[in-house]
């Protein structure tokens, strides 16, 4: 028992008064009488009855003290404490995903009704009581570590917002009974909407209580927490509502083919039937309407090929049929968005021992107008050496039966038909004929639309490889090999593919344009297509740069937003996306020479891909694990059942015994 | 609020209507010739008897000697002057007033104001009249004044006596005292509560034992039929200053007035059985009411 108010005890010197105004009330009032002596025959019958008119007299005083007891007691505010023994460590765990942003049938969010949960929890609770915040999405921060205060409970909740971010439910639950493990009565509740009880049904880890003898780890026979996993409850909230999410949405580029191709997938995750809108868009401006309907639970696949060869940022958005606002109850995974890269010719280099070996090369070259920059060239080992060094940088240098001298560094470079170089880590086997291809990865880049078994290869030099990957292999080693050599990428060709003309003429330009794009993915690919939300964006390989500017929309923003980022050891940190969005990092370099800066634009996209959090109704629990949502938190102990704040009892008490006093009062007067 | 007890020209005025509609009620029977119990010599005969030696020869009866040729001896009604006693108790009892209640009369001013009228219409028809106070003994008093115009002295007498404060109230003491003082027989009207603890009928007893007429006004409060107290309250005596520590509940007053009708009827059925005059006289009744009612219903002449 502890006083909210100890100051109000202070007032039992009121008990003074009582007692001075109950001896006044005693020396009763003088009246005279005409005639004593008839009162005096009447009042010799209740003579016999003096004892208890006495008693009486002193059981009223006693109640008024009581009475009074009662009241001060009150104006002391006195709280009722839990035995410690009693005592609950409780982890709460708010969901604080993305499914936590739909809007229920009153306007508010999940989340805001979780909150209400939580705060009724932290009201409710016993003094004893110790409760710990935590808030889970992807990951697990820990708002607040136990404590029984209820106002440092409550402050702890003062800024803590929705993510866009899915939920990684066991992770937060392994997490919360971690922390709950050395404590004696621990417990984890967990509120959130359905994925969270979905996901933590399907690991298996609800062990919502039923009933307050399961649930109170304050009953005499429960087990402490040091044998098994503090219990879990779970408490819901939201109802089930339609939501229809995008599921997958990116761009991509066929640079064998020089298309792009864009793939959505969306799914009903609702119960009614939903004709929508798919709407794409670049950069602004809408380049298809696909009207589409949807069955509960139907998914459509969408993949369409476009020709942007000036790349941007591609949007695709959800509507109603009618263009009706709010479209449904989730709007975080009713946009999407995707980043097409700009095409790119490039600068190819080929070099060879004479200009007669160079001819077939400047044929394949005319085929490949789409892909190549009129600056490339086809030179001798001895023209290269002569150019200038800027004029030797190159996207990839072919070299084919000959090494120059002065390759430039990081260069992606293609040796063919030439002794293996030193710096090459494997070992050249004996010569083939005619090599008979035994296997190739068909998935490899390099080998898109490229039938090796079909192609008569010139004679070639097997490797056998220490490092590197084989790409095309022989029965006596690696006909075509990938290495990654001092940050340059490395491709080798066992054999030269100009010596046989009808070949060459066919797969080569394949070859040519798959080996480029590999460079290009292998050597330039910065960042990832998609991030989740939350997730930090890092660049995949040190940047070129010494500045970085990044620009993004924030959720709600209508303009972008531009913050320099730090660049440290050619790496950056990209941390606030936690909204969809497409984010343009702008890479800055200083110029050689002090020349003019190299800019560079790398675009990528965040979006939610998460069909746990487009699910957004209520997960299906199991009748017995599930916790009635009004359910408050269990008990067993019958002090658990008293209120926190006595006062109204206390005040009540002294309603009943002022209301018996009174009774007696009038019962005497009217005996 | 003018003096109760000013005995003012209105007072004087209430007093001559009264005695005026007293002869018409009593048809002259409260003259000085009203006829006596006693008999004498008058010119009313009203029996013979035997004459002794000694009686006044002038009452023989010669006609009956002659026919019966014994001696009888006329007797006639004697008439003589009434003698009215106003026996007024003037106890603290009498003087006191229930708490909380204003207006209206004490039972003392009401009791000398019914005394004032007796006395003024004994005055007017000739008849002897003695005013006496008491408390627990007899008090100043005006004995065998005769005539009206000694009225202004029995109502100065009274104003004196209204203005002094009473005492105890012993009956016995008083009967004592006035059947010593006074030997004639006459009519006695007590007014008074009868709140004596010594009791009220040994006393007048002992005025009829002397003959006299014992006519009991019981001059009664309204206010003490159910007084209105409550509570824990100590309650004292008027007249002794004794004190009681008493819870006066609703059921207490409830038994407390019947109580006080038990005195009432006790004084009554006392009266009544020892063939004494009696009346109850609310101090709510005006007195000249009330003189008439104890005129109409003959109580001082029985």
């Amino acid at each position: 028992m502890s006083f909210a108010a100890p100051l109000g005890l202070l007032a039992l010197g009121l008990a003074l008064p009582v007692l001075a105004l109950y001896l006044l009330k005693v020396q009763r009032r003088s009246v005279p009488v005409a005639y004593l002596r008839l009162w005096e025959e009447l009042v010799q019958e209740t003579q016999r009855r003096s004892f208890f008119e006495r008693l009486k007299r002193w059981l009223s005083l006693l109640v008024q003290l009581l009475i009074l007891l009662g009241l001060v007691l009150a104006l002391a505010d006195p709280r009722r404490s839990a035995q410690p023994e009693d005592a609950r460590q409780v982890v709460l765990v708010l969901d604080a995903s993305a499914s936590m942003q739909t809007r229920e049938a009153d306007g508010r969010t999940r989340f805001a009704h979780a909150l209400d949960v939580i705060r009724a929890e932290i009201e409710a609770k016993d003094p004893a009581d110790a409760f710990a915040l935590v808030v889970a999405s992807d990951r697990v921060e820990v708002r607040c570590p136990f404590e029984q205060g209820r106002l440092r409970l409550l402050s702890a909740l003062e800024g803590v917002e929705v993510t866009g971010r899915a939920l990684d439910a066991p992770k937060a639950i392994a997490f919360a009974r971690a922390i709950a493990r050395d404590q004696p009565h621990p417990e984890v509740l967990v509120i959130g909407d359905g994925s969270a009880g979905q996901v933590a049904a399907e690991a298996g880890q609800v062990a919502a209580l039923t009933s307050s003898a399961s649930a109170a780890p304050s009953t005499p026979d429960a087990k402490p927490a040091a044998q098994g996993p503090a219990p879990l409850r779970l408490r819901l909230v939201g109802e089930a509502r339609e939501n229809v999410g995008i599921l997958r949405f990116s761009a991509r580029k066929n640079r064998s083919l020089g298309t792009d191709y864009v793939l959505a997938r969306v799914k009903n995750f609702g119960q009614e039937p939903r004709e929508l809108s798919l709407e794409l868009s670049l950069d602004g401006q809408v380049q298809k309407v696909l009207p589409r309907t949807l069955p509960p639970g139907g998914e459509l696949s969408e993949r369409l090929q476009l020709d942007l060869p000036q790349g941007g940022v591609l949007r695709l958005e959800l509507s109603g049929a009618e263009g009706r606002e709010p479209f449904d109850a989730l709007s975080l995974d009713d946009v999407a968005y995707a980043v097409v890269q700009p095409a790119r010719k490039h600068r190819v280099l080929v070099v060879a021992p004479s200009a007669a070996a160079l001819e077939p090369y400047r044929v394949a070259f005319a085929a490949m107008e789409e892909q190549i920059d009129p600056t490339s060239q086809a030179l001798s080992a001895a023209e290269f050496t002569a150019l200038p060094p800027a004029e030797r940088q190159a996207d990839l240098i072919v070299c084919t039966g000959v090494l120059p001298e002065g390759l430039p560094s990081g260069a992606a470079l293609l040796l063919a038909g030439q002794p293996l170089p030193s710096f090459l880590p494997a070992t050249e086997q004996a010569r083939e004929e005619q090599p008979v291809v035994w296997d190739w990865q068909r998935e490899h880049l390099l080998n898109r639309y490229l039938n090796w078994r079909d192609l008569p290869l010139p004679p070639a030099r097997p490797l056998q490889l220490q490092a590197g990957e084989a790409l095309v292999q022989s029965y006596e080693g690696a006909l075509i090999a990938a290495f990654a050599h001092q940050g340059r990428q490395v491709l080798w060709l066992g054999f030269d593919p100009g010596s046989r003309l009808f070949p060459f003429r066919l797969a080569f330009p394949l070859l040519l344009r798959n080996a480029l794009a590999w460079f290009e993915q292998e050597g330039r690919l910065l960042l990832r297509p998609n991030y989740a939300p939350g997730e930090v964006i890092e660049p995949l390989s040190k940047i070129p740069a010494d500045a970085v500017e990044v620009s993004w929309f924030p959720a709600g923003a209508n303009e972008a937003r531009s913050e320099a980022l730090e660049v440290r050891e050619g790496r950056f940190r990209f941390t606030q996306t936690e909204d969809a969005t497409p984010v343009l990092f702008r890479l800055t370099r200083q110029g050689p020479d002090g020349g003019a800066p190299e800019v560079q634009e790398v675009a990528t996209a965040i979006n939610l891909f998460a069909p746990e959090e487009s699910q957004i109704a209520p997960a299906p629990i199991a009748p017995e694990a599930s916790t009635p949502k009004d359910a408050p938190a269990a008990s067993s102990s019958w002090t658990r059942s008293l209120p926190l704040a006595l006062w109204p009892i206390l005040v009540g008490l002294a309603l009943v015994l002022w209301l018996a006093e009174w009774l007696s009062y009038h019962q005497r007067w009217t005996e | 609020m003018s003096d109760p007890l000013a005995f003012d020209a209105e007072f004087l005025r209430r007093l001559e209507v009264l005695n005026v509609v007293a002869r018409r009620v009593m048809q002259g029977s409260l003259k000085a010739e009203r006829r006596s119990a006693r008999r004498g010599v008058s010119a009313e005969f009203i029996d013979h008897r035997p004459y002794v030696v000694g009686d006044d020869l002038r009452h023989l009866d010669w006609h009956l000697f002659g026919r019966l040729e014994e001696l009888f001896l006329k007797l006639y009604r004697e008439e003589e002057n009434l003698h009215l006693t106003l026996l007024v108790d003037t106890s603290a009892s009498m003087a006191h007033r229930p708490e909380g209640v204003t207006g209206g009369l004490s039972k003392r001013t009401y009791a000398l104001q019914v005394a004032a009228a007796l006395a003024y219409l004994g005055l007017s028809n000739m008849d002897r009249v003695n005013l006496v106070p008491f408390s627990d003994q007899l008090g100043e008093a005006r004995w065998r004044i005769k005539g009206r115009a000694q009225a202004h002295s029995l109502f100065e007498l009274l104003r004196e006596v209204d203005a002094q404060p009473g005492g105890e109230t012993d009956f016995r003491s008083v009967a004592k005292a006035f059947v010593a003082r006074e030997r004639r027989r006459g009519v006695v009207v007590v007014l008074s509560d009868f709140y004596d603890r010594e009791g009220y009928g040994p006393a007048l007893k002992m005025l009829r034992q002397r003959k006299h007429e014992v006519f009991a006004i019981q001059v009664v409060d309204p206010a003490e039929r159910d007084p209105a107290v409550r509570g824990d309250l100590r309650l004292v005596d008027a007249e002794t200053g004794a004190a009681r520590q008493v819870v006066v509940t609703d059921a207490l007053r409830a038994r407390y007035r019947e109580a006080f009708e038990a005195l009432l009827r006790g004084v009554e059925r006392f009266c009544v059985k020892s063939e004494f005059g009696y009346v109850e006289a609310g101090t709510e009744v005006p007195f000249d009411a009330l003189v008439l009612t104890i005129l109409r219903r003959g109580g001082l002449v029985a």
